[in-house]
């Protein structure tokens, strides 16, 4: 038999559900090599569809399913009691410790030795976490948090993406660093907010307890005490202190802030999420007041103001424009 | 689709215990997996059940996969025996309530000009078929037999059925390959217009 007579077998076979995990694969495989291949399956899809109109394809939403899957996951994950896994490790390790190297050396230099990493994500909703040495750490939406299994016993090293709440005690043997990307901050006893913006590029933090240390790759570093608030661009690795932004949050007032700043006030105070299309524009200097206004006149008087534009974009805002000079 | 098939050493070789590896991986096979289900179980619902399921048990017990042969090829069997699970549940349950989901009416009453259109240029087609052929494609198309099925009732091997199936597909497909084309755009449409 040739193989343009067995691939009209596979391809029935799937069609009519009895393929074979095995060959279902090689379909698959089969169907990436050749569009032509792709076509041909598709036109055999529709004549198997004509003689069961039942059996039409559908459309799959990958992004719908896997935010059901993730949910799951994390809902079974909360705060994972790191030492149960580790008593296993540590068994399995003892025995196969060969073998377990070998396998990490196979696998590329993307995982470091054996790290194991456990990834935290609050999906829709504000979800709060207790770590396995008691820090409390309110994630925002969206955002996640990482930490390998030497956490709370060798390290207290997390990294964040998204904005979170912070209640941490400190350790002087043990500092609490949150990793944001070549931007960390180090907690000296304290309880802190970090805010990153939807672009990614601004980093927002104020301090509501104790001091914490925000230093960057490119040693610039600034110590934020209790009741202060501190910004940073990542892009242009700049640290704008208290004394830059004006920390008046009741009435929104704003004297020469940069937009990073005045989007971070906006995105707590409305609750919303706003991205810059355009890193550059977080440098804008804003000098304004708002009372009681809504969040798209607000909006629209700031992109009056600075020559930009912004529109409305699942579920939040997005600002676009130029640099301003 | 092509980067898929270029970087599935890479997938299959993720060490996903971590969610943004799991989710690479969820990705590049959950597609293809729900479409693979929904032949076995002709159910989008559940065919899409079972694949996140199959996920969900892969990542809770990732720890018992570390010395994996390939992500995929666990992926494919899970959803297999799930399905096929699901598929004898279904068909008992179905015996019980008297109302099968496998005899679906066939009534035409709902297509359209264009499917009534196919639907006899399909007959034509099928009329030029080998006899036996033409009777094992009515009896997994129309009457929705298993190919199992097929073959005890009429005293065939598995094989036979398997390969007159394809000799089915193949002389099905061209006769009609005129017609299959315009389908495809309207349903592109659908979908992407």
């Amino acid at each position: 038999m040739d193989s343009a007579d067995k691939i009209e077998e596979i391809i029935s076979k799937f069609l009519a559900g009895e393929a074979t995990p095995e060959e279902a694969m090689y379909l698959e495989d089969w169907k990436l090599k050749d569009p032509k291949n792709n076509q041909l399956f598709e036109q055999s899809q529709q004549l198997f569809a004509i003689a069961n109109p039942h059996e039409k394809s559908f459309q799959i939403n990958k992004n719908k399913a896997w935010d059901k899957v993730q949910a799951k996951i994390n809902q079974n994950k909360k705060v994972i009691p790191l030492y149960k896994n580790y008593g296993v490790i540590i068994g399995i390790a003892a025995s196969f410790i060969v073998m377990i190297s070998a396998y990490f050396l196979l696998r590329n230099q993307t995982i470091e030795n054996d790290h194991k990493v456990y990834t935290i994500l609050a999906i829709n909703k504000l979800k709060q976490i207790t770590l396995n040495e008691n820090s409390k750490i309110d994630l925002a939406k969206g955002a996640q948090l990482s930490y390998d299994q030497n956490f709370g016993i060798k390290n207290r090293n997390v990294k964040l993406s998204g904005s979170a709440y912070f209640t941490v005690k400190h350790d002087d043997a043990m500092p609490f660093i949150v990793d944001l990307g070549h931007v960390y901050v180090k907690d000296l006893g304290t309880k802190f907010d970090i805010k990153l913006s939807a672009d990614t590029d601004s980093i927002y933090i104020k301090v509501d307890e104790g001091i914490v240390l925000l230093f960057d790759s490119a040693s610039n570093a600034i110590e934020i005490k209790a009741s202060e608030r501190a910004l940073y661009i990542k892009s242009t690795k700049q640290l704008f202190t208290a004394d830059d932004l004006n920390t008046q949050t009741s009435i929104l007032n704003f004297e020469n802030a940069k937009l990073a700043y005045v989007i971070a006030q906006l995105e707590e105070k409305f609750t919303t999420k706003i991205i810059v299309a355009n890193p550059k524009i977080n440098l804008c200097s804003l000098s304004a007041k708002f009372k009681e206004d809504d969040i798209t006149t607000i909006l629209a008087v700031i992109c009056e103001t600075l020559g930009l534009s912004y529109e409305k974009h699942d579920g939040g805002f997005i600002i676009k424009g130029e640099a301003c000079n | 689709m092509a980067k898929i098939d270029k970087n599935k050493e890479d997938i299959n070789n993720l060490n996903f215990n971590s969610e943004a590896s799991f989710k690479v991986l969820f990705d590049a096979y959950y597609e293809a997996l729900s479409r693979y289900a929904f032949t076995i179980l002709n159910d989008k619902i559940e065919a899409e059940d079972i694949v996140q399921n199959v996920y969900i048990n892969l990542w809770e017990n990732r720890m018992k996969f570390e010395i994996q042969t390939s992500a995929r090829a666990l992926l494919y069997k899970s959803v297999y025996n799930a399905s096929l699970n699901r598929l004898k549940h279904l068909k008992l349950k179905a015996k019980h309530v008297n109302d099968s989901i496998y005899t679906q009416d066939h009534s035409y009453q709902e297509q359209s000009l264009d499917q009534k259109e196919l639907m006899i240029k399909l007959n034509q087609a099928l009329e030029s078929l080998p006899e036996q052929c033409r009777k094992i494609f009515e009896m997994s198309r129309f009457q929705q037999l298993k190919y199992q099925e097929i073959a005890d009732q009429l005293n065939l091997s598995i094989k036979t059925i398997e390969n007159q199936m394809g000799k089915a597909l193949k002389i099905l497909r061209s006769a009609l390959k005129d017609y299959l084309p315009i389908i495809l755009l309207i349903i592109s449409k659908i979908y992407h217009g």
